[in-house]
């Protein structure tokens, strides 16, 4: 089996949430010779088609936790073989459910898919006053901020957070991507957010376009 | 098809009674009332008017000296607190239940996840997010340790409503039963869930089942304290039946796939139904994927969807299809915050009466963001 074989079996069993023949075709790329690289990429290429099939709605959201978990086990094989050269961090994300909202599925999943492309993610759970973004914003210095919130009634939270990123001169150093189901692209530009994501899927693929990875 | 005009003029079953209100929903549950449920509210506030004003149930006003109350003059020496206060309240066409405090979440409390209160949410909640399991739960043998604390306290404020309450009002289960999945989150978190779904079946099953044994004996801790009403009890949504009633959720079941909600809560859910006699499922719009298979289920009493309005759920003219094709085997009871008259009118000649139980409050178009949207 040649190179691009075992790449696409890497490919096809993470496109069909096979748990148990990814590893394996991970480890058959790097015994043939694949660099980590390599195998990263028919990774993504299998994410690509995971996100098109939950898109045409035949995959759902336990298939995308799924996907993330089978891409985080599959970076544990390769890693042994990286070098310091391959290892990459595209970005840094700071994420968290607004003040006032204890719903976190959408935000786990997020956080699920950005860890398994390899962002460094910052998770300040539920419920998170805009100080705590403030504070990790000081500490970690991230690419991207990410809010979260289902309820209609603590959307305006994301705003009290940009309001505050405006106010401590930290709005410019950052990207806002705000999510949730009650949000749309208008309600988004009204909270001064830089981009609005729709779903889970979407919102990761912003990310990677923000931070240059794609 | 009725019309909700037939209702206001009287073209359905003249429902002016508890007796009959009784009969009204025995007949619903097996799919043969004549006219829907109804129990529509025109905006928010005090005053409320009905709909269906003229079918004014409790009607029944017994007086002083035991008679009931005919047509013609009340004086205040007729009435007496006690023999006033013989009949449940109503509300619509549901009965006004009593229910023990419904913020905290009690199966997961009873399961050992410690509820946390949030003032700022204004939520008590309890194993959100990562659970308290460790990941390798599937591997360590975990079991579930109950905490009786929770459910004789449970037991207690469901023994105080009936004590304080029964008799003018009816007395329900609590209001927010989780379901096997929501507790299983609780417990190992929602990516575990997942996870154990696809890489640890065999244990996902186990503890699926252990819980809902626990499940089963909670339910039944409170029926054993709530005195039956005219033969039979009454659900968290004020529908009396003849028989045991149980109302659980599955919100966790919204995130997975109808293979993964067939092959593994539905077996539960079926478990549970299995174990009484008139059970409803509550499920929020995003969970219309698992509409068919739940009422697959043979023991299942009755379908409850809260029709939250897009993006949340499917729009009412992709909710019509799925519903018809719903009610023919399940009764429906459907939870709408607002409606416009006009999509109230809609729905109601869209589905058959057999079987649809809708509660909703109505707006003006254009009244609130919050309206259901087409």
């Amino acid at each position: 089996m040649n190179g691009t074989d075992v790449l696409e079996r890497v490919t096809r069993a993470l496109a069909t949430i096979d748990f148990e023949a990814a590893p394996q075709a991970c480890r058959a790329a790097v015994d043939a010779g694949c660099s980590p690289k390599e195998v990263v990429d028919a990774l993504s290429r299998g994410m690509d088609i995971i996100g098109q099939k939950f898109e045409a709605r035949e995959y759902f959201l336990s298939e995308l936790i799924m996907a993330g978990e089978i891409f985080r086990e599959a970076q544990e094989i390769i890693r042994p073989y990286l070098t310091t050269d391959d290892v990459m961090v595209p970005g840094k994300v700071v994420i968290g459910t607004v003040e006032g909202d204890l719903h976190d599925i959408g935000k786990n999943i997020v956080i699920t898919l950005l860890r398994a492309e390899g962002f460094e993610v910052t998770d300040l759970g539920i419920n998170t006053p805009a100080t705590a973004f403030i504070d990790a914003v000081r500490r970690v210095k991230p690419d991207v901020v990410g809010l979260s919130a289902l309820l209609r009634a603590t959307v305006p939270q994301m705003g009290v957070v940009i309001n505050e990123l405006e106010k401590t001169g930290l709005r410019d150093q950052v990207t806002v991507i705000v999510g949730g189901l009650p949000l749309n692209e208008d309600y988004a530009k009204q909270l001064n957010a830089d981009y609005y994501a729709k779903d889970a899927w979407l919102g990761v693929k912003i990310i990677k376009r923000a931070v240059g990875s794609t | 098809m009725v019309r909700r005009e037939d209702h206001q003029e009287g073209g359905g079953v003249d429902v002016r009674s508890i007796k009959d209100l009784i009969e009204l929903h025995r007949a619903w549950w097996k799919l043969e009332n004549e006219r829907p449920l109804l129990n529509v509210t025109y905006r928010e506030h005090f005053p409320w008017m009905w709909m269906q004003s003229d079918h004014v149930h409790g009607m029944e006003l017994v007086l002083k000296d035991g008679s009931l109350a005919k047509d013609g003059p009340l004086r205040p020496d007729m009435l007496s607190p006690e023999k006033i206060h013989t009949q449940p309240a109503t509300h619509g066409d549901m009965f006004l239940p009593v229910m023990p405090y419904g913020k905290i979440p009690w199966m997961e409390a009873i399961c050992g996840i410690t509820p946390q209160v949030s003032v700022k949410a204004n939520s008590i909640w309890a194993g959100f997010g990562e659970g308290i399991w460790p990941d390798d739960w599937w591997a360590r043998g975990m079991e579930v340790e109950i905490q009786t604390e929770w459910l004789d306290l449970l037991v207690e404020m469901t023994q105080y409503c009936v004590d304080h309450f029964y008799g003018p009002y009816v007395v329900a289960q609590t209001s927010i039963m989780r379901g096997m999945m929501d507790i299983m989150a609780a417990l190992v978190g929602d990516k575990n869930v997942v996870v154990g779904m696809y890489k640890h079946p065999r244990e996902t099953h186990q503890l699926l089942d252990r819980l809902t044994d626990i499940a089963i004996m909670v339910m039944q801790a409170q029926n054993a304290v709530i005195p039956r009403f005219r033969g039979g009890s009454v659900n968290v949504w004020g529908i009396w039946a003849p028989g045991t009633v149980t109302r659980h959720q599955e919100d966790e079941a919204a995130y997975i796939s109808p293979k993964l909600y067939r092959d593994f809560v539905q077996p539960y859910d079926r478990k549970l139904c299995q174990a009484f006699d008139y059970t409803a499922i509550h499920f929020h719009a995003a969970h219309h994927i698992h509409g068919d298979a739940v009422t697959d289920i043979p023991e299942l009493g009755a379908l409850q969807y809260s029709l939250e309005p897009p993006p949340y759920g499917p729009t009412l003219s992709e909710w019509i299809p799925i519903l018809q094709r719903l009610i023919q085997k399940k009764p429906l009871i459907l939870q709408a915050w607002y409606m416009t008259r006009p999509q109230i009118d809609r729905l109601l000649e869209a589905l058959p009466p057999q079987g649809l139980y809708l509660q909703t409050y109505v707006q003006e178009a254009g009244e609130r963001y919050y309206l259901y949207q087409d």
